[in-house]
């Protein structure tokens, strides 16, 4: 049986570059893990597209190596550059800026894991989804939400005191 | 019953658990102020990460057109653009180029500043087709070039803003079918005030086009408003959107400010200052709101508008050297 590409990557797609965009802080390369995770289902159809993607994807982003949290730096710097709000209030790109990194910093304090299954949620997974995607059992989902979601928001608001920990 | 877990409390949240336990749970939370007190705790953190996990995502403007040929002479030094960033923009202009196709809009798009008017359409050309043939690849990638012509996907992409804007609806559609109505409602509620700003944009980047392109329409139509130079000094052109009758332009320093320059034919009534503009030079008409400047001027038939987030004199002084 064909694989329906066009279906896939209008159903997931996006989804999928949201997502990546929201793990890497960049969104150039989110794309380009995407177009590799499409190009592995073309090679081998999965039977449940949309864990099947994502875990594909997140393994590729894992296999990027040890080296990643520094690219990770750099691409966001270069992705500030040219990351230019238009048409914005200086004050309103500068608070934007600032919601975004600290966000960033929050999410980075979460365990790999954790940090999966927050984004995964967040892009309309349920649970049984989640537990394919990371391998997780789907009893420890509501744990593992739990979990993360008050560290993020434990460390957001931490930063809220005016240290500018996303500064670094 | 025991209290509830916290598990199990954002399990009920996100509606993933089987009935029965379901209903186990709700009736022990009817009963349980501290259950219950927990479950609305859980409820608003699932709220209030979902609305900053938005806070992630691009809200890059949707066609972001940069040259993807060799740069003008004209270019600032310095401001070559790193390969891999190189190769990022022949994707999203492959992206964009496939917008364009699909939504059938004649965009012309000015490649080289400096060339004449006629080898500067012989330009136009060819970024146009160099744009369109990455664009029959909707997924443009290194690896397996094999498998991505396949006749299906080119009609997938669609125009990147629109497209975020939907995709940040997407979820919500989904999630609000799956957790508790009054979180989902007050989800939706709070998600879509996150969104607002992304609307905006979009207004207020329709509002900055100036509204002679209604007005000035039949033979004039085609022509396509070139400016003669487009340097400035400290600045660098990130985006040069050329439609009939409007050229866009946007500039961007190395502190970020940003500065856009639209260019559209003169209407008559706009030869004379608004009274309430204040007059800084004779040559231009300078206005401020909001934090932000506005710069007038007119050569040759052509009205020429610099907007910026900076002092009315720094602007004009910008505008000098434009003009």
């Amino acid at each position: 049986m064909g694989l329906d590409l066009g279906a896939l990557f209008r159903d997931y797609h996006e989804s999928l570059v949201r997502m990546l965009t929201r793990r890497t802080g960049d969104r150039g390369r989110a794309e380009e893990l995407a177009q590799e995770t499409f190009a592995r289902a073309v090679a081998a159809p999965p039977t449940n597209p949309r864990p099947w993607l994502f875990a594909v994807a997140l393994n590729l982003l894992r296999e990027e190596g040890r080296n990643a949290a520094t690219r990770e730096r750099r691409l966001v710097l270069v992705k500030d550059e040219d990351h230019v709000a238009p048409y914005e209030q200086p004050d309103e790109a500068y608070e934007r800026e600032e919601t975004r990194l600290r966000v960033r910093a929050a999410l980075a304090q979460l365990s790999e894991r954790d940090r999966d299954v927050l984004l995964l949620q967040a892009e309309g997974f349920d649970y049984d989804e989640i537990a394919q995607a990371t391998g997780l059992s789907r009893g420890a989902i509501g744990t593992t939400l739990a979990r993360a979601r008050k560290r993020m928001l434990d460390v957001y608001t931490q930063g809220e005191g005016g240290t500018h920990v996303a500064r670094g | 019953m025991s209290h509830v877990d916290d598990g199990t409390l954002h399990a009920l949240v996100d509606d993933a658990l089987a009935p029965a336990e379901r209903a186990s749970v709700e009736a022990h939370l009817a009963v349980c102020g501290d259950c219950a007190r927990h479950f609305a705790d859980a409820t608003a953190m699932a709220r209030q990460v979902h609305t900053l996990l938005g806070a992630l995502d691009d809200v890059r403007a949707p066609l972001r057109i940069e040259p993807a040929v060799p740069a003008s002479p004209a270019r600032p030094a310095g401001s070559a653009t790193p390969l891999p960033n190189r190769m990022r923009t022949l994707r999203r202009l492959a992206l964009a180029a496939s917008v364009l196709v699909v939504a059938g809009i004649s965009y012309r798009v000015g490649v080289n500043r400096t060339l004449s008017p006629a080898s500067d359409d012989a330009a136009t050309v060819t970024a146009a087709v160099e744009m369109a043939s990455p664009a029959a690849m909707p997924i443009v990638m290194d690896t397996a070039p094999e498998a991505i012509a396949l006749p299906s996907a080119p009609t997938v992409r669609v125009a990147p803003r629109t497209e975020q804007t939907a995709d940040r609806a997407a979820p919500q559609a989904t999630q609000q079918a799956t957790p508790r109505r009054a979180m989902a409602e007050a989800s939706s509620m709070s998600r879509r005030a996150a969104q607002a700003p992304v609307p905006m944009a979009i207004a207020t980047d329709e509002m900055s086009s100036p509204p002679a392109e209604q007005k000035v329409g039949g033979a004039a139509a085609n022509s396509v408003v070139r400016p003669a130079s487009s340097v400035l000094t400290g600045y660098q052109s990130v985006e040069d959107v050329t439609m009939p009758l409007v050229t866009r332009r946007r500039y961007v320093a190395v502190d970020g400010t940003t500065l856009l320059l639209v260019i559209a034919p003169s209407k008559a009534d706009e030869a004379k200052p608004a009274s309430a503009a204040a007059k800084v030079a004779p040559e231009f008409i300078v206005s401020t709101a909001k934090g932000r400047s506005t710069v007038r001027w007119q050569v040759g038939g052509l009205s020429y508008e610099l907007q910026g987030a900076l002092a009315p004199d720094s602007l004009v002084k910008l505008a000098t050297l434009l003009k």
